[in-house]
């Protein structure tokens, strides 16, 4: 039984049975990542496939300066942003399903009014973040729903925490707009200030 | 109010904890005197709140075996061809000599001997300046896999020492061992120092052998090193402008200076192809030339 470590390096000599044991460490959070930022999916599928396969490829040159899992977020998160990019120049007007977005809830949910608040708010919250450019919705989904900490995402996106602290900011504001144009920025929390 | 611009990023960082005790209190002032800003934050608490909880999915069932599959299909990763090009005739005629030899040999194996070599490298040196049509059409044969030319810029060096403390330092972190080939320290190659090859390559990386040959004449002086990209046009994430390309497209040339190299490095990464654009290597790569294998 290897560590990850020892899973990495080899994995880095074409060890594909090591590389399958990685690929099942990371699976949840490479798909979620996805799943996120694709929005759907068949989609999140392809692109967490993408970035593992990208991974595999590269892995003779990770040099393991950071860990793997960082590696491969940021392998996801490039993979992701390709996609985006790509799919934006092929249906520039169709918006995203969305029916990948997980909406179930916990065992521990509310009742069913605040059971259908919260659905209303993450639908809201979805069509918000898919209307945020590619790499606004990039770190974005690192932060609030992987939960990365600045220092986390500094190292996935290789940026200064500074300029991951700004670009937060930037997102969420950008995002709030959003909302607010829509004019539906959570109706559930305009309920309840009443 | 003018000054509220200021106070968003505090209002973003005061969601995820991460102000200080002195940021926490200007903020707090501020939000005493702002409704504005207020306003901000309550809508910002709540996209926050929105987001919570949402928790991580499973990927669909086989997921990890299709992936898998999908890897061991590819085979094992392959390798970078690296070559760095240098002003000197000389030495770029002796990398091309060694790329050819290797071709007909059709065996790295027939490159790792001894000094004894060099005289045949020598013979085809003309050769390979003047018919790169016969690099095209052995294009299909094998065995040249990584090969990284020597930092030495005169062409006895690249026909001849070896030192496997200098490999590791032009090569970055790799060395032969790595690549699954067993050391032999103390032994001469043709390659000479810095030079080594790794697993066996496929037509498409001889096809950038010859593709290594045959570049367009890029402009002296304003590149530090070169990465060449070979197969279909990427999906750049930013805007990198090649500085040259290929005549039939099939290549692009950019300049990775200090600016665009870790925009590249991404780029390569993302396609599993960054192994030697690190600073190890391109500290010593003046005015050289990188051939990364794109796929």
């Amino acid at each position: 039984m290897h560590d990850e470590e020892g899973l990495v390096r080899l994995a880095k000599k074409g060890d594909s049975d090591a590389f399958a044991q990685l690929v099942r460490l990371h699976e949840k959070r490479v798909y979620t990542l996805a799943l996120r930022m694709a929005g759907n999916p068949s989609d999140a599928e392809e692109v967490a496939q993408e970035a593992f396969l990208a991974a595999w490829r590269g892995l003779p040159a990770f040099r393991m300066d950071s860990s793997f899992s960082t590696w491969v977020y940021r392998l996801t998160s490039n993979a992701c942003i390709d996609f985006l990019r790509r799919e934006k120049k092929r249906a520039a007007d169709v918006p995203l399903c969305g029916d990948g977005w997980d909406f179930t809830l916990p065992d521990d949910a509310p009742g069913p009014y605040e059971a259908a608040e919260r659905r209303e708010l993450r639908e809201t919250i979805r069509r918000g973040m898919e209307a945020l450019p590619p790499e606004q919705r990039q770190i974005l989904a690192l932060r609030e729903f992987q939960d990365l900490s600045y220092e986390e995402i500094g190292a996935v996106l290789e940026l200064e925490q500074g300029t991951v602290k700004s670009r937060i900011a930037r997102a969420r504001l950008r995002l709030r707009e959003i909302l607010t144009a829509e004019g539906n920025l959570f109706p559930v929390q305009s309920s309840k200030k009443t | 109010m003018p000054d509220c611009e200021k106070y968003v990023e505090l209002i973003s960082a005061s969601l995820d904890d991460a102000l200080t005790g002195a940021q926490r209190a200007e903020l707090d002032a501020h939000l005493a005197s702002c409704p504005s800003c207020r306003a901000l934050l309550e809508d910002l608490t709540a996209i926050r709140d929105g987001c919570a909880g949402w928790g991580e999915e499973s990927p669909p069932e086989g997921f990890a075996d299709r992936v898998t599959a999908a890897a061991a299909a590819e085979g094992a990763p392959k390798r970078v061809l690296f070559f760095r090009r240098y002003r000197s005739l000389l030495a770029t005629a002796a990398v091309a000599a060694l790329v050819l030899l290797a071709v007909r040999t059709g065996g790295f194996s027939a490159l790792t001997g001894a000094r004894s070599g060099a005289p045949a490298a020598d013979a085809d040196v003309t050769a390979a300046l003047s018919d790169e049509s016969d690099a095209s059409a052995q294009s299909g044969d094998e065995d040249l896999g990584v090969a990284q030319e020597a930092p030495a810029p005169d062409a006895n060096t690249v026909m001849g020492t070896t030192s496997g403390g200098e490999e590791r330092a032009a090569g970055g972190e790799k060395t032969a061992e790595d690549d699954g080939i067993p050391a032999e320290s103390g032994s001469e190659t043709m390659f000479g120092t810095g030079l080594y090859a790794s697993a066996p390559p496929d037509m498409q990386e001889n096809a950038l052998c010859e593709k290594a040959l045959t570049l367009p004449d890029l402009p002296e002086g304003e590149w530090a090193w070169v990465l060449v990209l070979t197969g279909s046009e990427p999906e750049w994430p930013v805007d990198v402008t090649p500085v040259a390309a290929a005549e039939d497209s099939s290549a692009q040339y950019f300049s990775a200076d200090a600016s665009d190299r870790a925009v590249l490095e991404d780029v390569f990464a993302a396609r599993g192809c960054a192994p030697y654009a690190d600073e190890k290597t391109v500290s010593g790569a003046e005015k050289g030339l990188i051939c990364l294998l794109a796929e």
